[in-house]
């Protein structure tokens, strides 16, 4: 059955694009600017696992854990010596822009520089024969990511709407002068935003380097993807940054039952014009009204 | 309870309080009026360190809070409703509430002010799982004030609370208001333009024209002077 096997492949990507996305969405609503580095931090969190586990030889799963965390660091570095002093200049978001898009290169070519051009991967699961699910074929490792995936998206949908820490979060998403005003410490949060968002990253990056080749520039195709979901679902809403991104993965699949499969990313593409121009606040980001 | 002392302020480069020095006294409600552009509001967000300070001090309770940050201050017990009724308007009533206590670790605390909240404003719990956006302007106004209320200030700053309601709602708030400074202990400085109805409520007036404090004294004092006739008639703008 093609059908069930493409939807199974779009929830797949969905998984994956949903990580990022979610990562991507939490960073732009505590700090309201464009983190576009947020791809090539992934990529940091697949070598920072590929350093533990294949270099160190440590335990795969205290590997990932390290991974994770370092990968938050990593997010927490980068957050702390670029783009806090340029906040605190003032700068503008083309400015916040134009820093992410070279701290990707940046880091791009650090990992260039220390694992060298030739890809990588994790070696961690044999390549298993796929099991047969409704007609389609899904391995274990695919229903690993998705499992993860979907219990992290909805552990942080729980961590932001339910606890207080959480509240706070929406809190200075949704008006930043307010929130500084009602004595809520925006710099804590922010900082709590990046830490997050960059360890969600990081385990975007793992998962990817389970299945596929761990390369330097993988970063670019991770952001674009992550970028693409969080705009087509509501760029500060994280249950719309989701939706956005599953749905990506699925219409990416799907329009290959068409299409050539090289067009996947003409696909993804032509959905963030039709929702930049047709609907900027995409599909759960509401445009909220002041009664008078 | 609060004092100012030969404060300076503005933003950036732009001096906007010049020299100002004032007092209040504990449970007071004080006015601070004056003509467009005067700085009343900058000095208000002056006090909530929102502003540069160039030079002079404020003390609250006999302890120096110039330039702290906006966060410490509710610690310390000072809220500030900000102009134009403004609330996290994707947050639920409730939670809107439940963020001016945020710094209050105690739940039990935090129920017992929220239900106060919602005995001073009884529509505010009918509404409480609602998006704080889809509130009237009357009930938005309310829940600023409520949130600010959840932190149990001792000094309540609030600018133009009346601004965008109609006059019958005004007349209601500064009545609120009243009620407010009993019910919860506080001393109250206002920023209004709505002079003649505040006037009836408020205990003591400032007047500031052009960044400096050209007149105070009590409200039913105030009232009479021939300063507070150009401020009414605006010959100072």
């Amino acid at each position: 059955m093609i059908f069930n096997q493409l939807l199974i492949n779009g929830i797949i990507a969905g998984s994956i694009y949903a990580l990022v996305a979610s990562g991507f969405t939490l960073i732009y609503s505590a700090t309201r600017f464009i983190h576009f580095a947020h791809g090539a931090i992934a990529a940091a969190g697949a070598y920072l696992v590929y350093t533990f586990f294949v270099l160190l030889g440590l335990n795969f799963y205290l590997a990932s854990f390290l991974a994770v965390l370092s990968t938050a660091l990593v997010g927490l570095f980068f957050f702390a010596i670029i783009y806090r002093p340029l906040q605190k200049r003032k700068s503008s978001n083309a400015i916040m822009l134009i820093a992410g898009l070279g701290l990707m290169i940046l880091i791009e070519n650090l990992l260039l520089l220390i694992f060298g051009a030739d890809v990588k991967s994790l070696n961690f699961l044999e390549v298993a024969r796929g099991k047969e699910i409704f007609g389609a074929i899904i391995t274990p490792l695919q229903m690993v990511i998705v499992a993860i995936s979907v219990l992290l998206l909805i552990f942080l949908q729980f961590f932001v709407k339910k606890t207080k820490f959480g509240k706070k979060m929406l809190a200075v998403a949704d008006n930043p002068e307010l929130a500084d005003t009602t004595g809520i410490n925006a710099k804590v949060i922010q900082y709590a935003g990046f830490g997050i968002g960059s360890a969600l990253a990081g385990v975007a990056g793992i998962l990817i380097g389970l299945e596929q080749n761990i390369e330097p520039v993988m970063g670019v195709m991770l952001i674009v993807k992550g970028f693409t979901g969080a705009i087509i679902g509501g760029v500060t809403s994280l249950p719309g940054a989701i939706l956005g991104s599953y749905l990506l993965g699925l219409s990416e699949n799907f329009g290959i039952w068409y299409l050539p499969s090289g067009y996947k990313d003409a696909i993804a593409f032509g959905l963030l014009l039709i929702f930049l121009l047709v609907k900027p606040n995409g599909i759960l980001g509401i445009n909220k009204g002041v009664r008078e | 309870m609060l004092k100012i002392e030969n404060l300076n302020a503005g933003y950036h480069e732009l001096h906007v309080i010049k020299d100002v020095s004032l007092e209040l006294k504990r449970g007071s409600i004080s006015v601070l009026m004056g003509p467009n552009g005067a700085g009343k509001s900058t000095l208000l967000k002056s006090i909530f360190s929102i502003t540069d300070i160039f030079s002079g001090e404020v003390l609250f309770e006999g302890e120096k809070i110039t330039g702290l940050p906006a966060h410490t201050l509710l610690q310390k017990g000072v809220a500030f409703v900000s102009q134009g009724r403004v609330n996290f308007g994707m947050l639920s009533v409730m939670d809107n509430l439940m963020l001016g206590a945020h710094h209050v670790a105690d739940k039990k605390e935090v129920k017992k002010r929220l239900e106060k909240v919602y005995d001073q404003f009884p529509i505010l719990r009918e509404r409480q799982k609602e998006y704080a956006f889809s509130l009237s302007g009357g009930q938005q106004q309310m829940l600023a004030i409520g949130r600010a209320l959840m932190s149990e200030p001792k000094l309540l700053l609030m600018d133009e609370p009346s601004l965008g309601l109609a006059p019958k709602l005004v007349k209601e708030l500064f009545a609120t208001i009243v009620d407010i400074r009993e019910r919860f202990q506080t001393t109250i400085l206002i920023v209004e333009h709505n002079l003649k109805s505040l006037m009836e409520f408020a205990d003591y007036g400032y007047v500031l024209v052009q960044g400096e404090v050209v007149a105070e004294d009590e409200c039913r004092n105030l009232k009479k002077s021939d300063i507070m006739q150009k401020v009414f008639v605006g010959t100072f703008d």
